[in-house]
């Protein structure tokens, strides 16, 4: 009997272990970091309009993201008389799913003991209430990478994943069965597909420098070379445009222009159903700015400054001596990686907010016209000349 | 404004060129009006338009009258202008109830809505008109309210010993909304129904300035018919205005343009001084400019920044609202109101400026300019915004005529036309402002306009506050008109006598008849008044700017994008309170 327990047990405690204790970590922190960033948002965007933004939930509003949801999740369902129910009810799950998943690969930081917590996990014996042979502990290992799942295709698995998250937007917008949701449906349809090429197109350039399609990987390429951004800024800039429009945020979102088509896709939708829909959106804001930051900004690494020696050309005209950068480098590899990753992700998404307050919409036509004509070519030539310097350098 | 010396031989040249139409012709506070019948109405119409030496292109305005005694009760008043040669005439016709008259929509494009308005509140029939349908009031709405016999209470009160006799409104209503409200009114004419969407966008939309409701067909995005309803806000202010006293009346028309209610006083009193011939002081009248120009920078900074708002610009919109907020602080200190004033009125303003007025004037002109700037950044040379605007929605300056487009608008296709230049009223001739015009006529050029308008506005403020003294003269002092002073009621029997006729009965004005015209933030405001002598008007119509300027929507729209009708309706800058009145 223990002979086939243990085993069963054994592999229970390897799943909990290395999937459920981590993705449970990470979705949490996602849902609660979106819900977050409503506030951030909302606040950002209100001292640049010089209002106060949120201010009456707690201490500086800080509770109103709670206060929101606690609404959301009162408020009265309602599913239209004519809707497809199936489509209606199961939509905004598929936009928000998607979004999730896509954080399984997302590495955070450095292989780490998490303050020296994993090796002692090692040896704990359960205060012996557990018997030696199935201590699950010594499963843990010494030094967690912070990745749910280092996939070697992981670059590929996010951009299906965020192309996943489009059938949503698309069924939402048609089982809502009215002409606003339908047209904010249609119009999601074709920018998703339009600039997911163009971000696509926008990453190879990256791929081709890393050798990798794995996110660890293509972050230890830049750790041994330099930041992408600096070999890739074309494509850092498609990438980013492109990743706005993929997840329909202003200037690019069309698809819920409130002035034009009310709330788009999700007009008939109220309560944690709409909600859904809000934290996919938000979900895919931290997504790709995530990406942007290992693809282009060295994930997890910290800023170093180039030492003035090496740098031939004007590192004589500078007024600082190689003493003082070094101990600024110092000082910011002291940071912890995940600061650092996290400091770079909140960049992003204070260039989305900051974006979103400064800019009119474009037309859908427009929309269309940037996404094919400018952003596919320039993809393209992006890559051909990140192929022809490879080349030329061997 | 033209003499009346060439107004006579206007209506003699007139005469001569359109024999027999003209039946009589009279003059009245350096107006003509012609009277013609109905069987000549329409050739009279045309040649004014045509005729070469005529070339009176420009349909101001029409307004019905009901006069229940006559044989023909009813009067129909074209107001026409010719831009170029700036000279107005005004057309009169009589009409039975039962007859038709015939339409000057073939003539100029701009008497649709104000047939259909007439039709609606007077039931008088216009022949040949090619959609005449109430416009104002529901469908399914019985009588017409503009007549004198209407009665006043509107619906019957039901009350036991009556419900069985009246029908309840709320069936009526439920009936009339049944009907094929919702779809288009007319088939479609040459495109497949089958490829089209129909899109009701309104009266509850974020973007349609209020309650206006467009019928949309949508080939995917593109608009193949737009098809506007009105109405929504219809609250019978030209009704209203006929049962309260000359004075009375201003306060109603606060509530019309609610974006600039202080330029309605104005139009309004304008319109009732020179009925009556009053004289105003010219302090009151700097005040009157200086007013009239800061509720102009109140309404565009709302127009621009709606205008905004609905591009994505969100925050441009909360800047001019910030801005506008130290307009209406402003307002505040000077009558006690924010927004409906009725700061100024007839024979002058209302009081004497407050203590600190200027400074406070001066503080927000001193920071205007800034602003305004500010948005310049954000906006003119912004690649979307330029996307967005550029060549969108085009209104070409003969459309634009025929359309009877004023203000901004009629600018933006670049005819230099303003009203506080070409019939100068009050005290403008004063101040040196220039006029700016656009070149093609796009949303970018109405955009643009309205941006070197503010400008150009503040200028004017500048100017008038520093001709504008402290203390001074603030309203006529003719005691049938303004009120004596409180120290004068106290000592003097015949200032209480003033002051108690004036409170209780209000004034006389002579009869006649009056077209009065200013400048407002969206064009062309123009108060037609009757006067029977007594102390209440006969009639007032509004010749509201938004409601001919809406108008032109449809055919700028047709072959746009849906984001289009938005770029067009915040570029027009229609306010539903003047629209519907």
């Amino acid at each position: 009997m223990t002979d086939l327990i243990q085993p069963i047990f054994q592999t229970a405690a390897w799943v909990v272990i290395y999937a459920f204790v981590p993705s449970f970590i990470v979705m949490n922190a996602v849902l609660i970091a979106g819900a977050f960033l409503t506030y951030v948002e909302r606040k950002v965007i209100g001292h640049i309009q010089q209002r106060p933004g949120p201010n009456r939930v707690g201490p500086l509003g800080l509770l109103q993201p709670l206060a929101d949801g606690i609404k959301l999740l009162t408020k009265e369902d309602i599913i239209p008389a004519q809707a497809d129910r199936f489509v209606f009810v199961i939509a905004p799950f598929l936009s928000l799913v998607p979004v999730i998943m896509a954080y399984a690969v997302i590495p955070w930081g450095e292989p780490t003991t998490l303050m020296g917590v994993l090796p002692w996990l090692r040896v704990f014996d359960g205060w012996g209430y557990i018997p030696a042979a199935w201590n699950p502990f010594p499963l843990v290992p010494e030094k967690a990478t912070l990745v749910i799942s280092n996939l070697n295709i992981g670059v590929l698995y996010i951009l299906g994943m965020s192309g996943l998250s489009a059938y949503g937007i698309i069924l939402a917008g048609w089982g809502s069965n009215s002409k606003y949701a339908l047209l904010g449906g249609l119009r999601s349809a074709a920018q998703v597909i339009s600039y997911e090429i163009a971000m696509g197109l926008a990453i190879v350039g990256t791929l081709m420098l890393a050798g990798s399609l794995s996110l660890v990987d293509i972050v230890r390429a830049q750790e041994s070379s330099f930041w992408y951004v600096l070999a890739q800024p074309l494509g850092f800039l498609i990438f980013f445009i492109s990743g706005i429009a993929e997840t329909n945020r202003a200037p690019f979102d069309l698809p819920e222009a409130e002035s034009e088509i009310v709330a788009g896709f999700h007009t008939e939708y109220s309560g944690m159903r709409f909600a859904f829909f809000f934290m996919a959106e938000y979900g895919a804001m931290v997504i790709i700015s995530a990406m942007a930051s290992i693809l282009y900004l060295g994930g997890w690494l910290p800023l170093q400054l180039p030492i003035p020696s090496a740098l031939p050309a004007i590192g004589s005209t500078l007024a600082v001596t190689d003493g003082a950068v070094r101990a600024v480098n110092g000082a910011l590899m002291a940071v912890p990686p995940i600061v650092w990753m996290l400091s770079k992700i909140g960049f992003f998404l204070f260039v989305y907010i900051w974006l979103r307050a400064t800019f009119p919409r474009l037309r859908y036509d427009q929309l269309m016209h940037l996404g094919w004509k400018v952003m596919l070519p320039l993809g393209l030539a992006n890559i051909f000349v990140t192929g022809l310097v490879i080349l030329v350098k061997g | 404004m033209t003499t009346a010396a060439t107004d006579t031989s206007l209506a003699e040249l007139i005469k001569a060129k359109c024999p027999g139409a003209v039946t009589g012709a009279g003059e009245f506070r350096g107006e003509t009006t012609l009277t013609t019948t109905p069987e000549n109405l329409h050739r009279l119409l045309s040649t004014l338009k045509t005729d070469p030496d005529l070339g009176f292109n420009y349909l101001a305005d029409i307004a019905g009258a009901d006069y229940p005694g006559r044989s023909q009760r009813f009067e129909v008043n074209y107001q026409v202008s010719s831009i170029p040669a700036n000279r107005s005439v005004r057309v009169k016709v009589s009409v039975g109830e039962d007859e038709p008259l015939p339409t000057a929509t073939d003539v100029w494009k701009t008497a649709n809505w104000h047939e259909r308005e007439i039709f609606d509140l007077f039931g008088v029939r216009f022949s040949g008109h090619p959609d005449l349908r109430r416009i104002l009031c529901p469908d399914f709405w019985t009588g017409h309210p503009l007549r004198k016999d209407f009665p006043l209470d509107g619906e019957e009160v039901a009350f036991t010993h009556n419900q069985a006799s009246i029908v309840p409104q709320e069936a009526v209503w439920k009936k009339g909304l049944g009907k094929a409200e919702y779809a288009l009114e007319q088939s479609p004419a040459d495109v497949g129904e089958d490829t089209t969407m129909v899109i009701n966008m309104g009266p509850q939309h974020p973007s349609t300035h209020g309650v206006l409701r467009l019928v949309l067909q949508v080939d995917g995005e593109t608009v193949l018919r737009t098809i506007p309803h009105i109405g929504y806000l219809h609250t019978g202010i030209e009704k209203t205005a006929e049962n309260l006293t000359w004075q009375q009346a201003v306060v109603v028309t606060d509530r019309m343009d609610y974006l600039s209610p202080p330029t309605n006083n104005l139009a309004y009193a304008l319109a009732v001084e020179k009925l009556m011939g009053i004289e105003v002081p010219e302090r009151a009248q700097d005040i009157r400019v200086l007013i009239a120009e800061l509720t102009r920078l109140a309404s565009h900074l709302i127009a621009l920044g709606t205008h905004a708002m609905e591009l994505g610009a969100m925050s441009v919109f909360f800047y001019c609202w910030r801005d506008r907020e130290l307009i209406l602080d402003i307002m505040d200190f000077l009558s006690g109101v924010r927004m409906m004033t009725s700061f100024i009125n007839i024979g002058g303003v209302r009081a004497d400026l407050p203590d600190g007025f200027h400074k406070k004037v001066q503080d927000f002109l001193d920071v205007f300019p800034a602003r305004v700037d500010e948005y310049d950044g954000l906006l003119t040379n912004n690649r979307i915004w330029e996307k967005r605007t550029l060549g969108i929605c085009v209104i070409t300056p003969e459309d634009a005529l025929d359309y009877g487009l004023s203000g901004p608008n009629i600018r933006g296709s670049g005819i230099k036309w303003d009203l506080r230049k070409d019939r100068p009223y009050l005290t403008y001739p004063k101040y040196s402002f220039d006029v700016p015009v656009g070149k093609t006529g796009d949303v970018y050029d109405r955009y643009l306009v309205r941006l070197e308008e503010m400008r150009q506005s503040r200028e004017i403020c500048v100017q008038a506050l520093k001709n504008i003294s402290p203390r001074g003269e603030f309203r006529t002092a003719d005691r049938k008109i303004s009120p004596p002073p409180k120290e004068e009621l106290e000592r003097n029997m015949e200032a209480l006598i003033h002051h108690f006729l004036l409170y209780t009965r209000g004034f006389e004005p002579p009869e006649g008849e009056v077209y009065s015209t200013i400048e407002s933030a969206r064009g062309e405001l123009g108060i037609y008044l009757v006067s029977d002598g007594s102390n209440k008007p006969y009639r007032m119509h509004v010749r509201a700017p938004s409601f001919v300027s809406l108008q032109i929507l449809p055919a700028i729209c047709e072959g746009g994008l849906v984001a289009d009708v938005i770029a067009a309706i915040g570029s027009l800058d229609p306010v539903m309170g003047e629209v519907d009145r």
